[in-house]
């Protein structure tokens, strides 16, 4: 809080040229000596009486520019400053005398006055007036107000601002105030774009950006930013398969193995801390970076596209506004029954059978090994007791411990939001104060997420305008608590938690131990060893805690030496401090496991010594991240004879980024006290069962830390000529202390160049119902880095001691000097359009990605020592196209305009050196293993020739069917394998209709995901034995003769066999198409502006519904399958209702 | 003109800040990446490295596993084992891995051989001075005594045994030297394997000096590398070699545990460091079938337990009882269930012994067999052996060999050896009325190589 008002008095103190005056019917004479009494400044009239005219005044702390502007308001004046002089000059039309005026009287010329406001009663600074027809122009000052000297009676003027929908008007002297209306679906004519290293505006650019406005961030309800550019980014893909934790792509994936989270700018750095703890209500807007041209200003980080985000300023001359957001989002439990799994009858008829073929005899020849409870009571079963132990066993199987989990483990969700904002400005500096809270309970019981975000930006225009400092301070703290950290994951389908009286009930833990050794284990000398997972819930007895404080401080300094060249320095500082407790009570069935595990009891004298002692076990980890980035840069921009306009930056960026950890774990631990027991940490101990040992953890204190630096040189140049050539070029260097590749310090030079024509500005522009039509083309390079790789052998100590109880090292990376970065090439093609009146606009983008030098990871010959191989082994080549259209499809008083957004995007491997061994490997998920002609993520499958007569699946071998399972798996015939298609969506986009009726307005998103497949869990014997029952297609396996021809299922077999369950496992029975289409939200808003408001301080009190996760509309495979939740369950529905007002 | 003299200082003040930049530019992208991640490059480091359990956790279990010395209890146990490989050996199928991926017998020793390798590429980069030359031949010699060991715990596995008359057209294993990744080696002969293997024992013999045992039972000493020599002699059938071997090995160290003063009742008798241990390696920790003390579904075979005298305290201390026989206990690589397969002294004797009964030194070979049996037996209750002839004496010995190295990992290849001298031992298994059996010198004794190491590499499979 103290930066805040800290920041307060800075800018109250830098008011220092305002003026303040408040006259009525004075000469302008007298009002300027007291604005010269003010501020020193000196005014000269030359040919002008300045007693001779009459004004009335109202000044409030306005600049020289704002108090000049309102003095010769509807007076024929213009004025310059030059140093300390105010020079005031009659306007006059260009060279025209005395004489003339009168003949131009005669001719039917008149000047004409006006002001120009928006939709609100703002003035707008910057419109363009231009009289049809003719090329006099002339653009609104600072206080909206124009003059266009000798026009033509009866001309028409058309005015126009970006963003907003022309007028035309008929000349007049005093036109008065002219409202301009915000236009709807302008998302391709909004104005200015960010690449973080400089604004441009969108006609005056060669490359591939998206720009995602203010209206269309807010328009989703929710904590983080990411999520709201779902399915309203033309070219993002928001999938489980894009293989980083933002789930999202930006133009298909063109690596491997290293990064494929695009890259998140925020204010100008990159920012590498959690995306969470960013406010979306301080999101001013986001634009996307997608092509070299747009991107390849950002160098080696660019290669996956680039998200900059610009947050919220305040704005000049804006009296203080006061805004208040707040909602509250409701959502429905999780469907547990979604999963279609195995019922209890199943799973305990399978047990029944596989103890009749001596499945447990190895676990029941001890007694302390877990066995079901089932098992336990077949164990036990005598002919005298045959009947109890059948009915006890049938009764079992009308549990289903799902009811019991949805019961006690689930809840609704709810989240809660408040902001709380302050922003304005004066003539000479903006402000942007805000703070936020945000509470999330999700669907899990006992787990609870907290955000406190602050926010204060200011800038200060100084010296004139020649100096601009800004100052952008976020803090923000999150705080996570989950009070039952290890959850509960059911051993068994009929497991029971709780009986009817909701007391809790012991069950078998993964891993544990028999029920009936547990039971009288110890003789008193041991903890409790059962599990009771709703007492661990109730007790709180697994709890995490975790608090992260984030501090980011922004400044940056402009200074304008001459009029086309400007010197900036931006230094950003960036600290996360993360610190997560876990803690074990002896409410908690690990810690009492892992205490009675090696107690140790002396047979002969019963005492009793507990390696672990007796108390929680506690785990503290520290995250601190630090990072600098300083950035000096030179922006050039100029017109020369009109026609000729560069843009152009060049500069230089040290980013210096350290992150370290630090654990600790304890044991013995009172949480009252924080004390804690020492250990012994090299002893190995025997285990009070079986004969096994352990040593009890390694380090209990861990630590470590990466430093990463990076230099870079930048420069980026646009050259435009007459509005309607642009040419684009720029160049980057990156040089880096990872230890990556040996050419690292040499730098990685990455460029692009680009060229955009608008065609609509052409003389013999022939087509008039399309007034807008650009065409844009460009090429460059983009890069990717892979910190885990390296150019040296480079070793690490081992986290373990080794079996003498000493440090060791371990050898982390082979030698591999050959290794280069990974280079992306980008060519985009676009076309802009816009038809008469809007009523249809939208681009078309075809691009051209190629993966060069990629890094490769693939198994290796065990020969070498190693099983993966990484290296610059692999290309790819990708392309695809970005289509969004806006159509106004009624705007009258009922308006209703659509976005289309359809993108296509198709990789394949052109080039893959490694070979990637036996077709099982292919097909293993859990790898990706590239083959050259299709895309990188595939669908690869077993050719299947179904079941035979017995219920075994066949496959082929050559073109022979056959049943030997290792020869196929084993089998490098890539032949043998068949092609499904690609694993990520291929085909994506949206579709939003906006309704809307004064102030009311509807909208709804539907969405879609085509040209890809999914494999589905698939039934494996083994695993089922093993553990997991999560099979659903258990009850459809062959399992008489003459199912063959009805199912694709084996038949149970016991043993399992592996290579049987692999084979069926990844044959083509398993694999889903994925195409779906989803209604994916609706969102009302109702806003009310009304006069009663304004008397009680309102400006304006929207109120909003927004419904999420509709769930799905159409989908492709018949099983019932979600294709965004294969595992788990689908993002349960959701409801938010929330208010936003302005003071 | 004043205004412009400003700007022309600011654009100089500009170019300075930014040189000075430069300057320290070196300093900062020198900068260490991470703070637990190393070049290695000095000894201590190579030491480091030579100290990990790489190289103490990576013998082949597979011998173990398809020897004589245990069975299953009965057939559910045995289809209930976890791995394919451990059904598969018990039975000597053919297909032994069946289809199971990442087979550590093969792979652990190759993570060895690259480990030794990284260190002697890495110390050709360091000077030699009087200072460090003691240290860089102990850091040396060690990495080659890895080499040559796991090289040769791969050769006894995936190749036949050793055969002078057939040595240069019999395959042997790949020889890689280097420790660069991209070079895949295809197979040698049998002849360049243990010319390798030599070649690098000796050389490490030499830099070891007359180095003994220490408490670090996992740093080679020149005791192991005789050790080691007469081990691979002996399975080459080269009883002459071996003998000397041995001899060099018991001279420099030959101190034997009197069992009388082992615990037969504690869960493990016998630690980590143990006086007879030489140099220590343990099977890999993959199969529970091999897990000998954990495990009381495959017990020790009883005609093997027959073979002990009830005074012997081996078999007290060995084999601990349980609900369905005899299992595996006592091991010497102390706390773990995992079969121990590195040097020891006991071994030593036992070669010098039969290299002894087989030079017909009758009286040689059966002394230095009673100095072994005589701490094997309380000695109110120890009687020397006795032979009449040396052939007598050497069976003696084989029958002692058995005795005291089970659960070691040498059975298997004595058998192939023996078998190659005609000892016509068939070993056979009864598993579900079915009888599996493998006769002397059937192409089974030689693993299969892993699939997926043949399809990455394309080297030549085993015919089995």
């Amino acid at each position: 809080m103290l930066f805040f008002i800290a920041l307060l008095q800075v800018s109250a103190k830098s008011y220092s040229q305002r003026i303040n005056l408040e006259k009525t019917n004075i000469t302008l004479g007298s009002a300027l000596s007291a604005i010269e009494k003010q501020t020193g400044y000196v005014t000269v009239a030359k040919d002008y009486d300045i007693d001779a005219h009459r004004i009335t005044i109202s000044l409030k702390n306005a600049t020289i520019d704002e108090a000049i502007s309102k003095c010769i308001r509807a007076l024929q004046l213009s004025y310059k400053i030059i140093g300390k002089n105010i020079i005031l000059t009659k306007r006059r039309p260009a060279a025209m005398g005395g004489t003339l005026k009168k003949v131009r009287r005669l001719l039917g010329e008149i000047d004409v006055h006006g002001r120009v406001l928006d939709e609100n009663g703002k003035v707008m600074e910057g419109a363009v007036v231009k009289v049809k027809g003719s090329s006099q122009t002339e653009v609104t000052d600072i206080l909206g107000d124009f003059t266009l000297p000798a026009v033509e009676e009866n001309a028409i003027l058309v005015i126009s601002h970006l963003g907003y929908n022309p007028i035309e008007v008929r000349a007049l002297v005093q036109l008065g105030d002219i409202r301009m209306q915000q236009s709807v679906n302008h998302l391709n004519e909004v104005a200015i774009l960010s690449t973080g290293y400089q604004k441009i505006s969108k006609e005056g650019t060669t490359g591939s950006f998206v720009l995602i406005e203010n209206k269309l961030v807010n328009r989703s309800v929710s904590s983080d930013f990411i999520s709201r550019l779902k399915g309203v980014t033309n070219g993002l893909l928001v999938d489980s398969e894009v293989g980083n934790n933002t789930g999202i792509s930006v133009r298909g994936r063109s690596t491997l193995f290293s990064e494929t989270k695009p890259l998140i700018v925020i204010d100008n750095f990159p920012f590498e801390g959690d995306l969470n703890t960013i406010n979306p209500n301080d999101v001013e807007d986001v634009t996307v970076l997608k092509d070299a041209a747009a991107a390849a200003i950002w160098g080696v980080r660019a290669g996956n596209g680039v998200i900059v985000t610009t947050t919220k300023k305040g704005k000049l001359n804006q009296q203080t506004k006061i805004g208040f957001n707040t909602n509250v989002t409701i959502g429905d439990k999780p469907d547990l029954y979604y999963q279609p799994q195995m019922t209890s009858a199943e799973f305990i008829e399978l047990e029944k059978y596989l103890y009749s073929k001596g499945r447990y005899t190895t676990a029941l020849r001890n007694s302390y090994e877990l066995i079901s409870p089932v098992v336990a009571l077949l164990s036990k079963e005598t002919p005298a007791n045959t009947a109890a132990t059948q009915a006890s066993i049938e009764a079992l199987k009308n549990n289903d411990v799902r009811s019991q989990l949805d019961q006690y483990f689930y809840q609704k969700s709810l989240q809660q939001q408040y902001y709380l904002s302050l922003n304005g400005g004066g003539a000479n500096n903006t402000y942007h104060l805000s703070a936020g809270y945000d509470h999330f309970s999700p669907v899990i019981v006992g787990v609870s997420n907290s955000r406190y975000t602050l926010k204060a930006n200011n800038t200060y225009d100084l010296v004139n305008h020649k100096v601009q400092l800004s100052t952008d301070i976020t803090f923000t703290r999150s705080l996570n608590k989950i009070e039952n950290l290890n959850g509960y994951a059911p051993l068994y389908p009929y497991e029971m938690i709780a009986d009817q009286h909701g007391t809790a009930l012991p069950v078998l833990p993964s891993s544990g131990l028999r029920a009936t050794y547990t039971d009288t284990a110890g003789n008193g000398n041991l903890l409790n060893w059962k599990y009771r997972p709703l007492d661990e819930l109730r007790k709180k007895a697994n709890s995490f805690n975790g608090e992260s404080t984030d501090i980011r401080v922004n400044t940056g300094l402009r200074y304008q030496i001459i009029k086309p060249l400007a010197f900036s320095v931006n230094y950003q500082y960036f600290r996360s401090n993360n610190v997560n407790k876990k803690l074990q009570s002896l409410d908690s069935y690990i810690t009492r496991n892992t205490i009675n595990e090696i107690t140790q009891i002396n047979r002969t004298t019963g005492a009793v010594f507990n390696p672990i002692p007796i108390g929680s076990l506690f785990n503290r980890t520290n995250n601190a991240f630090n990072a600098d980035y300083g950035r000096a840069q030179l922006d050039f921009k100029h017109t020369l004879f009109r026609k000729h306009n560069l843009n152009a930056i060049a500069g230089y960026e040290v980013r210096s980024e350290k992150a370290s950890v630090n654990s600790q774990n304890l044991y013995g631990y009172n949480p009252e006290t924080e004390t804690s027991a020492i250990v012994d940490p090299i002893t190995s101990f025997p285990y009070y069962y079986g004969l096994k040992t352990a040593r009890i953890g390694n380090n209990p204190l861990a630590q470590n830390s990466s430093t990463d630096h990076y230099i870079s040189y930048y420069t980026n140049a646009i050259y435009t000529f007459d509005s309607r050539i642009i040419l684009s070029g720029s160049y980057r260097r990156d040089e880096s202390n990872l230890f990556g590749v040996s050419a690292q310090k040499k730098g990685v030079p990455l460029f692009s160049t680009g060229a955009a024509w608008n065609i609509d500005k052409e003389k013999f522009y022939p087509l008039s119902w399309i007034p807008r039509l650009q065409i844009r083309a460009t090429y460059g390079f983009n890069g990717n880095v892979n910190k885990t790789i390296t150019a040296f052998t480079t070793a690490s100590p081992s986290p373990s001691l080794n079996y003498l109880g000493l440090p060791f090292t371990i050898i982390s990376n082979p030698p591999n000097p050959s290794l280069r970065w990974e280079r992306i090439k980008n060519i985009n093609f676009g076309i802009d359009f816009g038809l008469k009146k809007e009523v249809l606009s939208g681009s078309i983008e075809y691009y051209i990605k190629n993966g060069a030098d990629l890094i490769g990871t693939s198994p290796i010959a065990q020969q070498t020592g190693l099983s993966i191989f990484t290296g610059n082994v692999a290309d790819t080549h990708t392309k695809g196209f970005d289509i969004q259209l806006n159509s106004r499809n009624l705007n009258g008083l009922f308006k209703w305009g659509t976005t289309a957004i359809f993108n296509v995007s198709k990789d394949k491997v052109t080039n893959y050196q490694v070979n990637t061994g036996s077709n099982l490997s292919i097909l293993d998920p859990r790898f990706i293993h590239p083959i050259v002609g299709y895309p990188i993520l595939s669908i690869f499958s077993f050719r299947s020739a179904g079941l035979d007569a017995n219920g075994d699946p066949q496959g082929f071998i050559g073109d022979n069917i056959s049943k030997n399972y290792t020869i196929i798996t084993n089998s490098t015939n890539r032949n043998e394998l068949k092609f499904k298609g690609s694993a990520v969506p291929t085909i994506f986009g949206s579709l939003r209709n906006t309704f809307s009726f004064n102030s009311l307005e509807l909208s709804t998103n539907i969405s879609y995901k085509f040209g890809y497949y999914f494999r589905r869990q698939a039934l494996q014997y083994g695993l089922l034995y093993e553990a997991g029952y999560h099979t659903d297609d258990y009850n459809q396996r062959w399992q008489n003769p003459g199912d063959e021809y009805t199912t694709t299922v084996p038949s149970l077999v016991y043993p399992a066999n592996t290579s049987r369950d692999q084979f069926y496992a990844y044959s083509e029975s398993t694999v889903e198409k994925g195409d779906h289409i989803r209604l994916n939200d609706i969102q009302f808003t109702y806003t009310l502006v009304n006069a009663g408001l304004k008397k009680i301080g309102l400006g304006s009190v929207g109120f909003y519904i927004y419904a999420n996760n509709l769930g799905i509309i159409w989908k492709a495979n018949k099983r019932r399958i979600d294709p965004d939740a294969r595992a788990g369950y689908p993002v349960p529905k959701s409801i938010s209702f929330g208010i936003k007002t302005n003071f | 003109m004043e205004n412009i003299n400003n700007k022309i200082n600011i654009a100089l003040l500009t170019i300075l800040i930014l040189s000075l930049f430069s300057g320290c530019r070196k300093d900062f992208l020198d900068a260490k990446p991470s703070s637990n991640v190393i070049q290695p490059v000095t000894l201590d480091d190579f030491e480091s490295i030579l100290k990990g359990d790489n190289f103490t956790y990576s013998t082949s279990a597979l011998p173990v596993m398809s020897a004589d010395e245990y069975t299953y209890i009965d057939y559910p146990t045995w289809q209930s084992a976890r791995t394919a490989t451990e059904r598969n050996a018990y039975i000597w199928a053919a297909d032994l891995f069946g289809g199971q991926p990442n087979i550590q017998d093969w792979a652990k020793p190759y993570v060895a051989v690259f480990y030794a390798n990284n260190v002697l590429s890495g110390l050709q980069k360091i000077e030699v001075n009087p200072d460090n030359v003691a240290k860089w031949k102990c850091i040396k010699g060690w990495a080659l005594f890895e080499r040559a060991y796991h090289f040769y715990d791969l050769a006894r596995n995936f190749c036949k045994a050793y055969h002078p008359a057939t040595s240069n057209t019999d395959l042997g294993i790949p020889l890689k030297l280097r420790p660069e990744i991209d070079e895949i080696v295809q197979r040698s002969t049998l002849e360049q394997t243990y010319q390798q293997i030599l070649n690098d024992l000796n050389s490490a013999r030499v830099l070891l000096g007359t180095s003994i045992p220490t408490a670090q039972k996992n740093m080679p000493t020149a005791a192991s590398a005789y050790a080691l020599q007469a081990r691979i002699f002996l399975s080459m059938g080269d009883y002459v070699r071996a003998e000397l071997a041995a001899d060099s090995c018991l001279s420099l160290y030959h101190t034997l545990i009197d069992y009388q003063t082992i615990s037969s009742t504690e869960s493990f008798p016998f630690i980590k460091t143990n006086d007879e241990t030489l140099f220590t390696t343990v099977a890999v920790p993959t199969y529970a079938a091999s897990a000998g003390t954990s495990n009381n579904f495959i017990i020790i075979n009883n005609d093997l337990l027959s073979l002990y005298h009830s005074n012997d305290l081996r078999r007290k201390i060995y084999f601990k009882p349980s609900a369905s026989g005899y299992i595996m206990g006592g091991n010497y690589f102390g706390q773990t269930i995992f079969p121990y397969t590195g040097l020891a002294t006991d071994e030593v004797y036992l070669i010098k012994a039969e290299c002894a009964a087989r030079a017909e030194k009758k009286d040689v070979s059966l002394s230095i067999l009673n100095i072994l049996l005589s701490k094997r037996f309380p000695s109110s209750s120890f009687a020397p052996l006795n032979a009449a002839t040396a052939k007598q004496a050497l069976d003696l010995v084989l029958l002692e060999r058995r005795k005291e190295l089970v659960w070691r990992g040498l059975r298997w290849d004595d058998i192939k050896r023996l078998n190659k001298e005609g000892a016509g031992i068939v070993l056979t298994r009864v598993l579900n009325g079915i009888t599996y059996s493998i006769l002397p010198n059937d192409v089974r004794y030689v693993f299969p190589i892993p699939g997926d190491e043949i399809a990455l590499s394309g080297i030549q499979q085993n015919n089995r």
